[in-house]
């Protein structure tokens, strides 16, 4: 019977640590040290092979992060000689060190770190989207909801065509604005009929919203009305799902709703209108005259406008205040009950939300705090150890001079 | 004007045990020295920095000697002290003893 193999160091700590070691003597001498000193505590009843294999690893590592970093500090010296990355380095292995010597203190605080800043940086990162970010429109500063509002609907945001087609023609502040609503229909092609989540839209809408077609054009105004209606604009995605993306599809005539329609333009991609009219996959122009009266108080619609440059939401309100008081002398249907409102959108997309996403970010940083109260807390009491040690000659105690 | 050689606390210690292993220290046999007459736990990653250090500083030198099977065929990395590092070694006993003497009385450790 052959005699029990002796016992190994484990293999990948092996070789992390030769892998860290420079080649040539050091090398040599260092592992076969390691391999001594491992067998010398496998051989210790006190300590035995798993003992001697957790030594080995944690010796492993700690060599590898010196030798490692000695390796980066020597490479740093010809590039950058300066004191700074040298004194960086050698805070960043002291640390390293001082963390892996005392994981009682280390494995707690870096815990209590991780789950606070976790808990600030999601967050931080949700009400940055939601509330600093929401908006994915070009200069989405500048854009802004025109509403009507009745006194007793009280925040409502509907627009009448008629009043906004006025509006338009009249007003200064917007250098677009525009009026679209949803209004579903089903398209016959090729491959046979299908009901869609359609959508009416002036050209100026897109304009206000700063889209520019990935193909083709928008509407036009002399496309706006019954009989004119008679083109389609797509969303990227239902060019890119029901026609492969076909630039061909420019031009060709569908049928809408038993009518021939051509596709003029395809949206870019990721284009969302605002609000309820979100997920709209192809739009077509109003089939109404906007200035027809018996739609005046058809307040089915959404305004929305591009204030001109240098304009400011208030100053855009302040005009339009006075072009619907006119409105109202001229239209008896807009009684002394509506009201005219500019609302950046930024302010209806978030509305009553704001504050509680301030106050969660205000809890995050709360918690932060805890947190940093939590980890000075550690700090301290591992200072006041240390003092206790040293005051008592203890293991902290660093003798002078050496006791030989 | 030559500069004098500071000696740290393990810097003394380790050029203490080479010396005292007398040609037959290596890495492990010097942490075996270390920790059985000093009164302090060395690891071998402070004795290799520190041997590192001994050895920039021109005090230490090495040479390998053979395979041994008891080190995974590794070879062994004796240690030998060089002149300056022993001259380095007596110059900070000397300072040393020269910082403790006539404290013996004051410290009521002297012996009539």
């Amino acid at each position: 019977m052959s005699p029990d193999p002796q016992p190994t160091p484990p293999a990948p700590a092996e070789a992390l640590l030769s892998s860290a070691l420079p080649e040539g003597e050091i090398r040599e001498g260092v592992l076969g040290d390691l391999h001594e000193l491992f067998l010398q505590r496998v051989q210790n009843p006190k300590l035995g092979l798993k003992a001697a294999r957790r030594w080995y690893w944690l010796q492993a590592i700690r060599l590898a992060v010196r030798f490692t970093s000695r390796r980066l500090r020597v490479r740093s010296q010809p590039s950058a000689p300066s004191d700074g990355v040298g004194a960086l380095l050698r805070q960043l292995r002291f640390s390293f060190r001082s963390l892996l010597r005392s994981p009682g203190f280390s494995a707690p605080a870096l815990l209590i770190l991780a789950v606070g800043l976790t808990a600030v940086t999601t967050m931080f990162t949700v009400v940055d989207s939601v509330i600093f970010q929401p908006l994915d429109y070009p200069e989405s500063e500048r854009f802004v909801l025109v509403c009507e509002d009745h006194v007793r609907m009280g925040g409502a945001c509907v627009a009448s065509p008629g009043n906004a087609a006025d509006l338009r023609a009249q007003s200064r502040s917007f250098s677009a604005l525009g009026i679209g609503r949803g209004w579903s229909f089903s398209i016959t092609d090729s491959d046979g009929r299908r009901g869609l989540r359609g959508g009416l839209a002036t050209g100026s809408f897109f304009e206000a919203l700063g889209v520019v077609p990935q193909v083709g054009r928008l509407f036009t105004e002399d496309e706006v009305g019954a009989d004119r209606d008679n083109v389609l604009i797509l969303s990227h995605g239902f060019w890119q799902d029901r026609y492969g993306a076909d630039p061909a599809i420019l031009g060709s005539t569908l049928t809408v709703e038993g009518e021939p329609a051509v596709v003029i333009g395809v949206l870019p991609r990721g284009f969302e209108a605002p609000l309820d009219l979100n997920g709209i996959e192809a739009w077509r122009p109003p089939h109404i005259d906007l200035l027809d009266p018996e739609f005046r108080g058809w307040r089915g619609w959404r305004t929305v406008g591009r204030l001109a440059s240098g304009v400011s939401p208030e100053s855009g309100a302040q005009e339009l205040e006075g072009l619907y008081s006119r409105l109202a002398d001229v239209h008896a249907e807009i009684d002394n009950e509506w009201r005219i409102q500019v609302r950046p959108l930024i302010d209806v997309v978030v509305g009553d939300t704001r504050p509680v996403f301030f106050a969660f970010l205000a809890a995050a940083g709360l918690l932060m705090v805890i947190v940093c109260a939590n980890v000075t807390n550690l700090l301290l009491a591992r200072g006041t150890e240390r003092r206790r040690a040293r005051s008592e000659g203890g293991p902290g105690c660093r003798a002078h001079p050496p006791r030989i | 004007m030559v500069e004098r050689a500071y000696l740290g606390e393990l810097e003394q210690a380790v050029l203490w045990a080479v010396l005292r292993l007398d040609g037959a220290g290596y890495g492990a046999s010097v942490l075996k020295e270390l920790n059985a007459r000093v009164d302090r736990r060395v690891s071998p990653g402070a004795l290799y920095a520190t041997v590192d250090r001994l050895e920039e500083k021109a005090m230490l030198e090495s040479r390998l000697a053979d395979a041994d099977a008891g080190r995974g065929g590794r070879r062994k990395r004796y240690l030998t002290v060089t002149a300056a590092g022993r001259e380095a070694l007596q110059s900070t006993r000397q300072e040393w003893q020269r910082l403790w003497g006539g404290l013996e009385e004051a410290m009521g450790t002297h012996e009539p």
